[in-house]
């Protein structure tokens, strides 16, 4: 939420962000431009991560939620893209729901678009390594990466916390895990459920998708060849 | 999604809509920004009259429900933030109140009390800054000033046409999501995650389809990575630019001024015998 963050953590999260958005814009812009054609795929699977994440889920305890979305992304795209599309999925909904906001960019966009979709393709990898089925690889990598991003938001909030009221991490850190464990542990098994029916349906019709997916590399800032 | 829906079709009916929306990104930039940078709550509260009154000149007060229930949903959160903040205080200082609330372990002291009240003021200016900008500026406006902010031209082509496609993706997921409810498709919990996921393979299927056939019928009208807008708007002239230091400064100096004025620990005390 905008004004939550101090001044300070605002800029050391844009500072830690923008690495990631370079490389990855970079990566973004040599793939528009040595193979225009895939400008559309591209620009549809942004779209398809906006619809996602604006999507509300049911949860057991009645209340609702929003998918992250980079479960997916991640696996299709890599990191370096995914925090790219992410943060212009950030800034649409800053302005089409004022939800995030701009000064929270940079902390929202390490929590959702870079290190929960990092792990999550590491996730993914690991899985596929070990010749997991797309179902359960799906499902645990969804899993991992929005929980990932729930863990991440919980330490920028702790750290904020910290610096301005001079609370003790640890407890502070436990408490905010807490209010997400409650809500996020049973979102993320029905984000990791529904994504990984979807990861299934995908394989059965489109299988030429996964093969794409199991070549991207973990690195963010591999060279793209 | 269909508050966003809703917030595309307010932007293009705003009173603001031919405002600079440079400038408009501009001051409500500065303002947020001058709400962290002060320690005084009279600031958010004055930035927050400010969004209110953008936001009712912008909506001419026609805020519709599903987004007054986006509000409230943010302010629930806001309080719940706000809350936590409150107590967790340095344990070294004395403290209003100490204890355990559920499994929290509570220690609010008068710095965090008042820290939570700045924080809970700087969100509600914060969302409803955010909301005026929103609800008077269409995206294709935005990605247009991006353009003449020269920003490189394949990311502004590309926001375009994410925006684009999310709303025709999004009329393709609610006619698979009606047609799965009339199928008694969320009978019972994992009926229900099937149905979800089978409308998001359909609809990430139709997308790429989709893809296939933009690519082709844009390349068949020499698109060049431009989708024109006829009534473009307005530049952001120097006026702006003056007009948004100028407040910003006041606003910084009345902060400076007037930090510790308003105490709510103070206001509070006599409610809970501090």
């Amino acid at each position: 939420m905008e004004g939550y963050l101090d001044p300070m953590w605002c800029i050391i999260w844009f500072i830690v962000m923008i690495p990631f958005f370079a490389f990855g814009l970079k990566k973004l812009l040599f793939i528009l431009r040595e193979h225009p054609d895939q400008k559309m795929i591209v620009a549809l699977s942004g779209a398809f991560i906006f619809l996602l994440s604006s999507l509300k889920l049911p949860s057991v305890t009645g209340s609702s939620s929003h998918p992250t979305g980079t479960g997916i992304a991640v696996v299709f795209y890599g990191v370096g893209v995914c925090s790219v599309l992410a943060t212009i999925v950030l800034v649409f909904q800053a302005l089409l729901i004022a939800h995030g906001g701009f000064t929270t960019l940079g902390a929202n966009c390490v929590s959702m678009g870079i290190i929960g979709p990092l792990v999550g393709l590491l996730v993914w990898k690991i899985m596929r390594k070990t010749n997991a089925g797309v179902f359960i690889s799906m499902l645990v990598t969804a899993f991992i990466a929005d929980l990932m991003t729930y863990v991440v938001t919980a330490i920028q909030m702790t750290l904020n916390v910290v610096t301005t009221n001079g609370a003790d991490f640890g407890s502070a850190f436990v408490d905010f895990m807490s209010v997400y464990a409650a809500t996020q542990v049973p979102l993320a098994i029905i984000e990791g459920l529904v994504l990984a029916m979807f990861a299934q349906y995908l394989y059965t019709s489109r299988p030429d998708v996964f093969q794409i997916a199991d070549s991207n590399p973990v690195n963010p800032f591999a060279k793209e060849e | 999604m269909s508050e966003q829906l809703e917030m595309d079709e307010l932007a293009y009916s705003s009173r603001m809509l031919d405002w600079a929306p440079l400038g408009k990104l501009l001051l409500v930039m500065a303002l947020l920004i001058v709400g962290l940078c002060t320690d005084s709550i009279v600031v958010p509260l004055i930035t927050f009259t400010i969004g209110i009154i953008l936001m009712a000149y912008s909506t001419n007060m026609r805020i519709p429900t599903i987004l007054a229930l986006g509000i409230a949903e943010a302010i629930v959160i806001m309080v719940i933030g706000s809350g936590m903040i409150s107590i967790m205080g340095n344990e070294s200082e004395p403290a209003l109140w100490d204890g355990q609330l559920l499994w929290f372990k509570v220690h609010m002291t008068v710095t965090s009390f008042n820290k939570a009240w700045l924080i809970f003021f700087r969100a509600v200016a914060g969302v409803t800054l955010m909301l005026s900008f929103a609800s008077s500026t269409p995206i294709p406006h935005l990605a247009q000033s991006l353009r003449s902010l020269r920003c490189p031209k394949e990311l502004v082509e590309l926001i375009v046409l994410i925006y684009r496609y999310a709303f025709l993706l999004l009329e393709r997921f609610l006619v698979m999501l009606d047609a799965a409810q009339c199928r008694l498709g969320y009978n019972g919990p994992m009926t229900a995650i099937k149905s979800y996921g089978g409308a998001m393979a359909g609809t990430f299927i139709f997308s790429m389809e989709l893809a296939e056939k933009s690519e082709a019928s844009l390349a068949c009208r020499n698109y060049q990575g431009y989708l024109p807008i006829y009534r473009l708007p307005r530049s952001m002239s120097w006026k702006w630019v003056v007009f948004t230091f100028a407040l910003a400064a006041v606003l910084l100096y009345i902060g400076w001024e007037t930090v510790g004025l308003i105490d709510m620990e103070h206001i509070f005390a006599p409610y809970f015998g501090w």
